[in-house]
């Protein structure tokens, strides 16, 4: 038995395709894609809220596509993080750095918690215990009126000025704004490229495609689960903290199942379990609710409608499809 | 079942173990052990308890009364992946692979277990030693030109021989085979008991 260590056989180089390429430079190409977006999106504000939600989708996708699990309370997550950057700022008037760091902090915190008690469960389980966690979650918040302003939301998160290493940024300037909020995002991509191709990453999927294998193999199964769940709040919870700095005020339906399923939604659309169909999917979500409501007060129908459409004929996703399509 | 042998030879030992669920008592005392270098066999008809005897053995289940044993450490109640990490490897009866992974990224998984299983920021690619390891095992257990296919598209007696390279990638000094030859062609079959001979031999 020990001399399976021997190398017997070689793979022979295989010639790379631009498809291999492409995958190993993923977190490259997203951020080539994100950088040019302002400049072919005619509403700045629209492109901003694209790269927060397509950020809050990447961090939800780790959990429900590479990990597995549907989890119903990602808003937990997403809104920890706004209203733990927006105190910061609004009660304590900390520099927006610290107070963005205390957001993904809440966010990484948030989903330790909601994890511990929710990770055993599964499926259909695992979905609604989430669901009843993020709903607790936001009777917290609304309670804590003195904290988080309750139904009128956080106010007084005034950010003017991005002090960065004695640059002065006008976060008032929307495409400055847009660049400023790209750059945690691209951060972002290189961060969570690394985890997928990581030892680690590799027993996420383990775990995702064959539990009770994973587990003979030596895999404790409940403490990958959590540790992924935490990684994805940290995502999240950065998201969420650009949400506030982005929007000044944190409304309490930040919290609100609502947003739970907009992720949901967003992955679907994108493709779960893809690098980059989160952000194409909060580009089709959101693009089709600005132009859908500036048709029809019903724009819920509408989008409603796309969304069946999609899940029936494209499962995998618009990104999804489209990557499978180009896949040699 | 029980072999002979001096005491250190045993590799594992089960004293008086029992197993219930709810009201049913699947398994009632049993003690047998198990020597080192040896191929042993558990028979028995239908319903005879041989998979949850087997479950108890390979830390799937743990005993409802008794103790089990593993070179000389009672290990009664861990938690599985601690098993693996101990040196007991188990194959399913029910082929149990990652469908959707290449059959070299399967063994390579299986590999990884034992070196690093929460490392999130060196690339995997680094770990060049594991992919060697997995060719290597690829070659014995003979799917070596399969090692590029997903593990769903192999054929049965191919999946069959997957769950043992998987088995064996976790270096384990005792391999537990729940039915190894279930359901495969005479010819699969002799395959099958050439490797499990083989790798029963010292060194």
């Amino acid at each position: 038995m020990n001399d399976i260590t021997q190398p017997t056989l070689r793979a022979q180089a295989a010639p790379v395709s631009w498809f291999q390429f492409a995958i190993s430079h993923r977190a490259s190409i997203a951020s080539l894609v994100v950088l040019v977006f302002p400049l072919v999106m005619p509403f700045t504000a629209l492109a901003v809220n694209i790269l927060i939600y397509g950020l809050f989708a990447l961090g939800f996708n780790l959990v429900y596509g590479y990990l597995g699990l549907l989890s119903f309370g990602h808003a937990a997550l997403f809104g920890t993080g706004a209203y733990f950057c927006g105190i910061a700022i609004a009660h304590f008037g900390l520099p927006w750095f610290v107070a963005i760091a205390l957001g993904v902090l809440g966010g990484l915190a948030m989903a330790a918690l909601i994890g511990v008690l929710a990770i055993r469960t599964r499926g259909i389980y695992f979905a609604m215990v989430t669901m009843a966690l993020s709903q607790c979650v936001y009777y917290l918040f609304y309670q804590a009126v003195d904290w988080t302003g309750g139904e009128n939301g956080l106010r007084g998160i005034n950010v003017r000025v991005i002090d960065a290493f004695g640059l002065k940024l006008d976060f008032i300037n929307p495409l400055t704004r847009y660049y400023v909020i790209a750059a945690f995002v691209i951060a972002s991509f290189f961060v969570l490229s690394r985890i997928l191709a990581s030892p680690f990453g590799a027993v996420i999927e383990a775990v995702r495609e064959n539990e009770t294998r994973a587990r003979a193999s030596g895999y404790d199964v409940t403490l990958t689960r959590l540790i992924t769940f935490v990684l994805s709040g940290g995502f999240c919870g950065l998201a969420g903290s650009l949400q506030a700095l982005h929007l000044s005020i944190v409304p309490i339906e930040i919290l609100h199942y609502d947003t739970s399923g907009i992720v949901v939604m967003i992955a679907l659309l994108g493709g779960m379990g893809t690098f980059f169909g989160p952000m194409v999917g909060a580009a089709a979500f959101l693009l089709l609710e600005n132009l859908v409501s500036v048709w029809t007060v019903h724009w819920q129908l509408i989008v409603g409608a796309v969304f069946m459409i999609c899940v029936l004929f494209f499962p995998a996703g618009i990104w999804g499809t489209l990557i499978s399509r180009g896949k040699p | 079942m029980t072999s002979a042998g001096a005491p250190s030879q045993v590799i594992l030992r089960t004293k008086g173990v029992g197993k219930t669920f709810g009201k049913f008592r699947a398994l009632n005392d049993i003690s047998a052990e198990f020597t080192k270098g040896a191929i042993t066999s558990i028979i028995g008809p239908n319903g005879a308890g041989k998979s949850t005897y087997f479950n108890l053995l390979s830390g799937a289940f743990s005993p409802s009364s008794g103790s089990v044993e593993f070179e000389g450490r009672d290990v009664t109640g861990l938690p599985q992946h601690r098993f693996a990490h101990m040196g007991i490897a188990k194959s399913f009866q029910i082929t149990n692979v990652f469908p959707q992974l290449t059959t070299r990224e399967n063994i390579r998984v299986g590999l990884q277990a034992l070196v690093s299983r929460y490392d999130m920021w060196r690339p995997r690619a680094r770990l060049s030693e594991l992919t060697e390891q997995a060719d290597a095992l690829l070659a014995l257990v003979g799917l070596w030109e399969s090692r590029g296919r997903t593990a769903k598209t192999l054929a049965h007696g191919e999946q069959r021989a997957l769950e043992i390279g998987m088995a064996l990638a976790s270096r384990p000094r005792l391999l537990l085979l729940d039915e190894p030859t279930a359901g495969m062609s005479p010819e699969e079959t002799r395959v099958m008991m050439d490797l499990i001979v083989k790798l029963a031999r010292p060194g």
